[in-house]
């Protein structure tokens, strides 16, 4: 203590804002540019500058120096510029035209105390930011601008005890471009950055330490003095050392202080060190080793959140809805990660400006395009090749992503010199292009394009399949952002989205024929921020959708095919919505977020009405005549509130409760009739028989961080109620079906579960989760034929009831790293055979009750090493090789299990996609 | 029933992480842990064709067990066809569950006819009303080379398949299922008059007595074939595909005929044989079709829960049956046809019969290759010197691929 008010003493006295040193110095320049003057002494003296590059730009210097101490050097170079500095030990700070103050804080403190006029001299004098030396923590941190004590606001205006809000963008210093969603806080208040990186933060005033963190980003804090409102922006630094940093760094300290249950944030960096299948780094397969987020099998397409359909999740990117999100029919997603920024998961709490799916939003955004530089990154797995270039088209103001990715496997096709495969043909390809301007401070106008493509022709291996499939999805988007003021932004997109597929069947001449389907879909969204300032933040806006569809065309192809046309009458649909929600910081530990959405949708003519007798079910015996609609007509419309409402409240430091309900409604229903999304699937809308379905979720959670954050743990339990789940009768054909509600049935559901998790960051980091999840249906219909299990609630498909995931990651260097996952769950439910019998000199099987029995349960390990080069971003390019082995136990799980008829005797068959252990190696660039 | 692995989609992935990896496989598994569910089941048809038409009762039996399980069948019940003018055709038990009409009775097109059953404990079953609606003929039967795939293991089969063409399928209720039947004709070409019989020591050549020169060979569908024209244009069935026939079938053929069987069923009886074949293509791929119990046209009256398999099938038949040479086979399958006796023919040979198997006449080089060759070949006659006449097997002997006695259309019709 008394060294430190000797220091502060003869700091006060000090006229030249240093540190006297004993380093000495010589060199000699003529006109040389400063900056390689600071490069020299840099490297003579392992000293460290710390200053922005345009500062000394245009400065140079002409003299000489000899053994001269370094506090001398310092002045005579920058003495006549703007710079001003500040020395110590091996490291200068330079700041432009701002003077530097060290003033100890114990020290500032002990003199505020004890004479306050002499405390508040400086900062009176300066007017501007006071930069304040602290010495506690100096030896924990690389970085010293965590060190200073910056002041926000104006020492003037300050006002013991009561508080201000202190905005300001968060910004990555490689590329100059805002972060989107970063972590902002202090203590128990938190903001999160918005699209353009600003945050606005209601904090008392007095002394704060802002930490920031965001995923892929090295984590940073700086402490203030916060005296009025003001700004305050923060740089974040690329974490290329950390490349493995996972998720735990997102939801650092958000575990407990987020509003919402169940939302996640996933960093596409996360996903690089998770050992893939095939050696794809996958974004939305991570996400499926959270806690409620299945697949129904190994490769199978789409997700089942919490006990949810997989129709039920509303996949966006950039805003654009993605109907179909995998490619190999469920191997891989359709996003190429090396061109994604992120993506939010949203299980429960789903904000009141999302709606029309019940059971989650993947919210999936591209990257916003480096305004600094070119920079191209790649990789080449067993599968693809893939490619992704940031340009800048206007320095620091406006960019373009453009991204690739092919397989080629066409081509290995292509050398296998067998006859089977020769004619055969699968292939996969996507596209995204992004354009990023930032026109000034508060316009910002991002256009983006979407294009996938997946292609299939293989040889038939009977004449009665289809030999050619291919489907597509087109997405694109163009949003306008403007702030209007520190309080006050909005954002104005409009989205287009397509899926189409069509297949042909080509194998007999006559009877060739082709098949298609599309869903267009137009939207726009009018999105409202507006911060009241302690204790509110509103978020309000409108939606609105249309849908065309084309439910299916068969056509005939070549002259020869006497295959008849059918064409199902188009669907088209409306729907929109309005929304209100507010973020109300009741008291420092309570907050609540609630919202309200509206939405409504009315099916659209032109359109015919079948009419059924009324006491019988519903097919095509029943049909009692029909009604026309003509174009324009509301043939029916359903509208209808939705209620969103989460709050948290913080036990303590390092614990909280929340507690969310929320209700959806959604529209527009996916017919499938088979256990997994698959690509036939078909995207119908609700009509004058098929009710919109609805769902209900409460969730309540614990939340405990341990170790300073370095753990955080969970426990969530929810309840859903669904109504209006869309299934079909046994065996139902929907395919060119007009008349959907001759084979659909619908009915409630009923989910439930409780989910454990545990995240670690650190060298050894990954997370753990534990689910108890369960899901059943009930079809209880009014006649035989509409009715499943006699009416009583039964296991979906989806229905698993213990799950365990574990990702785990270990950096042995920075260069390198192993990684291990382990993955558990039940079996799904299937219908087994149970009985045996001939018909016509056929032999049939006779099936259980619907899902009355389950596949055996899954067990699997992957092994990963990933190996970094070139990992400092500044110098040049980077690399990593990654290693790994999936299903490292080589373990023949489950798939399927289905039943074949040889002569008599029934065989049951176990399917394994994965039958063995799949070994895979990828090269990724950076450059 | 077919194995095929008829699903696409699966057919891709699979077709994809084999050519990667060639990890993905299917293993036998035990269905030991699967509960027995006896359900009645009716299996029963009529048609416009005069014949005793049958209907069969009996019970499911668990799935690791036979269907032909005598014990399963519903005995001593009472079984009974009316029509909508209450017309009453009775049918008795001929054996143990199979119950017969007479053997004069048609049913009429234009009439419905439904189906009633009191079982001898007392309980009652119905089906729904069918109407009979007449077949049209079939007016062509024809084949095409065509190469079946394996399952999934790269292995080809060429062949012909066969397929049929109906103009007026429009005149008939538009919905159709196909039976086939055919024969192989073999007769030999070097039928055997001796045969060798070995002692253990030795061969001894012993003339043989049986006629063994003409044989015929009868397979039967045993999976469902439907069709329908209602999504045709100009309401024909064209190219609709009835049977593969693999090329080495017809190895020792000396005329193949085939006879196909169209039946005229209701939409609803299409639809339920529709759900059957979904099921039985059934291949553990998540694609597959939701499976679930398939219940027909049949109801108790006495216990509306009760689920009856099966179904009430009445149709109009038309059969048409044709006659081939293996000249009429679509070309493009010759260069696969093995024609056995053809290729190996007859062998003469002076020595013994065990010096014949040892090749010992053939340089120690090739010996090998004709020890094999000749492990093949029969001796089938004695020549006028004595000396040994051999033949492929097959060629000597017809019932290795047939049966004796020609069937009582052949060439009749």
């Amino acid at each position: 203590m008394r060294k430190f008010i000797a220091l502060a003493l003869m700091l006060l006295t000090l006229t030249a804002f240093g540190q006297q040193t004993t380093d000495v110095y010589s060199g000699s320049f003529q006109n040389t540019a400063i900056e390689q003057v600071i490069n020299d002494i840099e490297g003579k003296l392992s000293y460290t500058f710390y200053y922005k590059k345009e500062w000394i730009d245009s400065l140079t210097f002409s003299g000489n120096f000899s053994n001269t101490p370094i506090s001398e050097v310092l002045t005579t170079i920058f003495d006549g510029t703007t710079i001003r500095f500040y020395h110590d030990s091996k490291k200068v700070f330079l700041t432009n035209g701002i003077a530097i103050i060290t003033t100890p804080e114990i020290v500032s403190d002990l003199l505020a105390q004890h004479s306050p006029q002499q405390a508040e001299q400086p900062a009176e004098e300066t007017k501007e930011l006071l930069f304040t030396k602290e010495y506690a923590g100096e030896n924990q941190n690389n970085n010293d601008l965590e060190n200073f004590v910056f002041e926000v606001g104006s020492r003037a205006q300050f006002e013991g005890g009561a508080s201000s809000t202190m905005v300001g963008y968060i910004k990555d210093n490689s590329t100059g471009e805002p972060i989107e969603g970063a972590l902002v806080y202090s203590g128990n208040k938190a903001a999160v950055t918005g699209p353009d990186g600003f945050y606005s933060l209601n904090l008392t005033n007095g002394r704060h330490e802002i930490q920031v963190q965001f995923t892929g980003m090295k984590r940073t804090k700086r402490k203030i003095i916060l005296f009025s409102n003001g700004r305050f922006d923060i740089d974040m630094e690329v974490d290329v050392i950390a490349l493995n940093e996972v998720i735990v760094e997102a939801t650092r300290r958000a575990n407990i202080e987020q509003v919402n249950t169940g939302i996640e944030r996933l960093n596409v960096e996360d996903s690089k060190t998770v050992p893939a299948v095939l050696g794809e780094k996958d974004i939305l397969k991570v996400a499926t080793t959270f806690a409620g987020i299945q697949t129904v099998g190994e490769g199978a397409a789409g997700f089942n959140v919490r006990g949810g359909k997989s129709d039920q999740n509303l996949f966006l990117f950039e805003g654009a809805t993605v109907y179909n999100a995998s490619h190999f029919l469920g191997f891989f997603s359709v996003f190429n990660s090396d061109a994604l920024e992120g993506m939010n998961v949203m299980k429960s709490g789903i904000p009141a400006s999302y709606g029309g799916r019940l059971s989650s939003v993947f919210d999936i955004s591209a990257k916003t395009p480096n305004k600094e530089e070119v920079t191209v990154e790649g990789g080449i797995s067993s599968v693809t090749s893939r490619l992704t270039a940031e340009i800048p088209i206007i320095k620091e103001k406006a960019s373009l992503l453009a991204s690739g990715r092919l397989t080629y496997s066409n081509w290995i096709l292509e050398t296998i010199d067998h006859s089977d495969f020769k004619n055969n043909k699968v292939n996969f390809s996507d596209f995204i292009v992004k354009y990023d301007h930032q026109i000034n401070q508060e316009n910002r106008v991002s256009l983006s394009g979407y294009l996938s493509e997946d292609k299939f022709r293989l040889n038939s291996d009977t004449l009665f399949s289809f030999s050619d499939f291919s489907y597509a999805n087109k997405m694109a988007t163009a949003k306008w952002s403007r702030r209007f003021n520190a309080t006050f932004d909005a954002s104005l997109s409009a989205s287009y989205s397509e899926y189409d597929y069509e297949f042909e069947s080509t194998q007999l001449e006559k009877n060739a024929f082709g098949q298609d389907y599309g869903i267009r879909e137009f939207g726009a969204k009018l999105d409202f921020n507006k911060d009241l300032q302690s204790p509110h933040q509103l978020n309000f806006g409108l939606e609105a959708k249309r849908y065309d569809i084309n439910p299916g065309t068969k056509f005939p192809i070549g002259s020869e095919s006497v295959a008849g046309s059918i064409s199902l009458s188009p669907e088209q649909g409306i729907e929109g919505a309005l929304y209100v929600s507010d973020n109300h910081e009741i008291n420092d530990k309570l907050s609540l977020n609630y919202g309200l959405r509206y939405s409504f949708f009315t099916y659209l003519g032109p359109g015919i009405t079948n009419l059924y007798l009324d006491d019988a079910p519903k097919n095509p015996d029943t049909k009692t005549g029909e009604i026309i609609h003509d174009k324009g007509d509301f043939i029916e419309t359903y509208h209808g509130p939705e209620l969103r409402f989460a709050a948290r409240y913080l036990l303590d430091d390092n614990s909280s409760v929340k507690l969310s309900y929320d209700r959806s409604r959604q529209y527009l229903h996916a017919l499938s009739n088979s256990a997994s999304l698959s690509p036939t699937d078909l995207w119908r809308l609700s009509n004058e028989y098929i009710e919109p379905q609805v769902g209900d979720q409460i969730s309540v959670g614990y939340y405990r961080d341990f170790l300073n954050g370095e753990y955080e743990t969970s426990v969530e339990v929810y309840g859903k109620k669904l109504s209006n789940l869309v299934d079909f009768k046994t065996g139902a054909d929907f395919l060119l079906n007009d008349r959907i509600e001759t084979i659909a049935l619908q009915g409630p559901g009923k989910s439930y579960g409780v989910e454990f998790s545990l995240k670690k960051d650190g060298r050894l980091n990954g997370w753990f989760n534990y689910s108890y999840a369960r899901t059943f249906i009930k079809l209880d219909g009014s006649f035989d034929e509409e009715t499943i299990n006699n009416g009583s609630y039964f296991p979906t498909n989806y229905d698993k009831p213990h799950t365990i995931n574990l990702v785990s990651n270990y950096e042995i260097t920075t260069r390198f790293s192993v990684s291990y996952n382990f993955v558990y769950n039940t079996g799904r439910p299937i219908t087994f055979p149970t009985g045996l019998y001939e018909l016509n000199g056929i032999e049939i099987l006779n099936y259980s009750d619907r899902n009355e029995y389950r596949i055996p349960d899954y067990v699997r390990m992957d092994i990963g090493l990933t190996l970094k080069w070139g990992h400092r971003l500044t110098k040049g390019s980077h690399s990593f090789w990654s290693v790994s082995v999936y299903n490292v136990l080589g373990r023949k799980n489950a798939f399927s299990l289905y039943f074949d008829l040889d002569d008599g005797e029934v065989q049951g068959y176990k399917l394994s996609v994965f039958g063995s252990a799949i070994p895979t190696i990828s090269y990724n660039f950076k450059f | 029933m077919r194995t095929i692995r008829q699903n696409k989609y699966f057919g891709i992935i699979l077709f994809v992480v084999a050519l990667i990896v060639t990890a993905s496989c299917v293993e036998e598994f035990e269905t030991d842990s699967i509960k027995y569910e006896k359900l009645m089941v009716v299996d029963a048809n009529i048609s416009d064709q005069v014949k005793a038409h049958s209907v069969r009762l009996f019970y499911t039996v668990p799935i690791d067990s036979e269907v032909s399980q005598g014990e399963t069948a519903i005995t001593g019940a009472s079984v009974w066809v009316e029509d909508d003018q209450a017309n009453r055709i009775d049918f008795t038990e001929t054996s143990p569950g199979t119950y017969y009409s007479p053997s004069d009775f048609a049913g009429t097109p234009g009439r419905s006819y439904a189906l009633f059953i009191t079982t001898n404990d007392g309980k009652n079953y119905q089906s729904s009303f069918q109407e009979l609606v007449s077949s049209p003929e079939i007016t062509n039967i024809y084949n095409r080379y065509h190469v079946e795939l394996g399952d999934g293991e790269a292995t080809s089969n060429p062949g012909v398949q066969f397929f049929i063409d109906v103009e007026n399928a429009n005149q008939g209720s538009q919905f159709y299922r196909y039976e086939w039947v055919d024969t192989h004709q073999i007769i030999v070409p070097y039928p055997k008059e001796v045969e060798a019989v070995h002692n253990g020591q030795r061969y001894t050549v012993v003339p043989f007595d049986g006629d063994v020169e003409e044989c015929y060979r009868e397979t039967r569908f045993n999976e469902l074939v439907l069709a329908t024209s209602t999504n045709n244009d100009n309401g024909q069935l064209t190219e609709v595909p009835i049977k593969f026939s693999s090329a080495q079938d017809f190895d020792v053929t000396t005329k193949y005929a085939i006879q196909v069987t169209q039946r005229s069923i209701s939409p609803e009886a299409y639809s339920y044989y529709r759900k059957i074949e979904l099921f039985n293509e059934s291949n553990g791929s998540l694609f597959d079709k939701q499976q679930g119990i398939i219940v027909g046209n049949i109801t108790s009256l006495n216990d509306p829960e009760e689920e009856v398999l099966g179904f009430f099938e009445v149709s109009g038949a038309s059969s048409k049956r044709v006659y081939l040479d293996l000249t009429d086979l679509d070309p493009a399958v010759s260069e696969y046809i093995f024609r056995v006796c053809q290729e190996y023919g007859a062998l003469s040979f002076d020595g013994s019969i065990e010096d014949f198997y040892a090749a010992l006449d053939v340089q120690e080089e090739l010996r090998g290759t004709e020890v094999s060759r000749r492990s093949q070949f029969l001796i089938y006659r004695v020549g006028y010197t004595g000396e040994y006449m051999f033949s492929h097997r097959l060629c000597i002997d017809c019932t290795r691929r047939g049966s004796l006695g020609k069937p009582d259309y052949w060439e009749l019709d």
